[in-house]
């Protein structure tokens, strides 16, 4: 079971077949539950958005579409949805970019499991992130995890509308960059 | 790259980052229906802000999170038994469940086999799903092709056979001609491969497994009801 491919245990998952929902949990929860306590800085909320996130997942487990990505980033992005509704809800303000800012670097030595991303792309994604100027990582944090629009974003930081859409453009189209130049030369 | 182009690449880090509202959001929307230059922009950009996801610090969760998880799994269940799950996910559940039975298949209990595959069947209303076994030229079985004819149609395939690790193509007869479907990773014995192809499924009379030197190590007749 643990050989398979993670679109495989989704669909084992969304077809009720125990054993899959088992090994999906156990592959996913580290990085799920991860990333809700990352956002959310609360055991119990975390937990909460985490199984909400994996309920949800095996409701929509038959709408998943491969070709947009991977299982990883589609759980995650629902991890981050409830997340982001959970914040909404407590009414904190609870936006600490600099809690992201730590972000991990992939391990070297990644296990079968771990799908998520090529590990190269992961590794060039982080550097990139690494050389950002602060400001810009800041904003795209924001953007990215908390799902902060470019106007939210300049009140937060005190700058100017234009100002935040730049930030998060300049990081953007930087970290894209730093990925294409990865696919441009597997083409070579 | 027109102006409506430079206007539309403007927007697109924040329409990638799903933080577009208003007016923005939709002027971009109604110019990418047209260009597939800033669809594929588009696309890059969308892969960037997923991937940033994926950085975000692994944490163990508590103690018995899991076992939670599993029983607010098996509660909520009744009410979604029934749903119709996709092509995409009868063929993925099939396999996860023939990987898992890659002991088990290796007995050769093929009754069992077929009622499994009969079951699929019913969930795809029979037509358009079709299954094979894939044979060694000495006759070892045990690895399987599984074909949906859909949009999009859907190929997988399941190693498991005394190979040698390495990259295998796969190939079908289309139609009576040859047709280049993808590449199995094998190790140990063991590998497997999905994709979708453009490829008429309904079509396909044979796939073949090839070794690098392009010698066939693995053949199946695919039967259509």
């Amino acid at each position: 079971m643990w050989s398979v491919s993670d679109e495989a245990l989704l669909a084992g998952l969304a077809s009720g077949e125990p054993d899959a929902a088992v090994a999906f949990v156990r592959r996913f929860q580290r990085r799920v539950y991860g990333l809700a306590m990352t956002m959310l800085s609360d055991s119990a909320a975390a937990e909460d958005v985490a199984q909400e996130a994996f309920a949800r997942a095996w409701r929509h487990a038959g709408a998943f579409d491969p070709r947009r990505g991977p299982v990883a980033t589609w759980l995650l992005a629902i991890t981050r949805n409830l997340a982001i509704d959970a914040l909404r809800m407590r009414r904190a303000d609870p936006v600490d970019p600099e809690t992201f800012l730590a972000l991990q670097a992939p391990a070297k030595d990644r296990g079968p499991e771990d799908h998520a991303m090529a590990g190269d792309d992961a590794h060039r994604l982080h550097a990139a992130l690494a050389l950002l100027p602060e400001e810009q990582r800041r904003a795209l944090v924001m953007a990215a995890f908390y799902g902060r629009s470019a106007r939210e974003i300049g009140e937060s930081e005190h700058v100017p509308l234009g100002t935040a859409k730049t930030r998060i453009r300049s990081a953007m189209i930087k970290l894209r960059n730093a990925l294409q130049v990865e696919d441009d030369e597997r083409d070579v | 790259m027109n102006e409506t182009c430079e206007q539309t690449r403007e927007l697109l880090p924040e329409l990638a980052l799903g933080i577009l509202g208003g007016e923005d959001r939709a002027r971009a929307l109604d110019h990418l229906t047209g260009c597939t230059d800033c669809s594929s922009e588009l696309a890059a950009l969308s892969q960037t802000a997923d991937g940033l996801l994926t950085l975000a610090p692994q944490h163990e969760p508590p103690a018995g999170f899991e076992g939670r998880v599993l029983a607010r799994l098996r509660r909520e269940r009744p009410r979604h038994r029934a749903r119709r799950f996709t092509a995409f996910a009868a063929a993925a559940a099939l396999i996860a469940f023939v990987a898992a039975g890659a002991v088990w298949m290796g007995t050769g209990n093929d009754r069992k086999l077929a009622s499994y595959y009969e079951a699929v069947l019913k969930v795809q209303h029979g037509k358009e799903f079709a299954a094979a076994a894939l044979e060694t030229p000495d006759h070892i079985g045990g690895s399987e092709v599984f074909t949906y004819d859909g949009s999009p149609s859907w190929v997988f395939v399941v190693v498991h056979a005394p190979l040698s690790d390495g990259i295998y193509n796969i190939e079908a007869t289309v139609d009576g001609a040859s047709v280049h479907l993808g590449a199995v990773r094998v190790a140990r014995g063991v590998g497997d491969w999905g994709g979708t192809t453009t490829a008429k499924m309904s079509a396909v009379s044979e796939v073949r497994i090839l070794d690098p030197a392009r010698q066939i190590v693995l053949r199946g007749v695919v039967r259509h009801e």
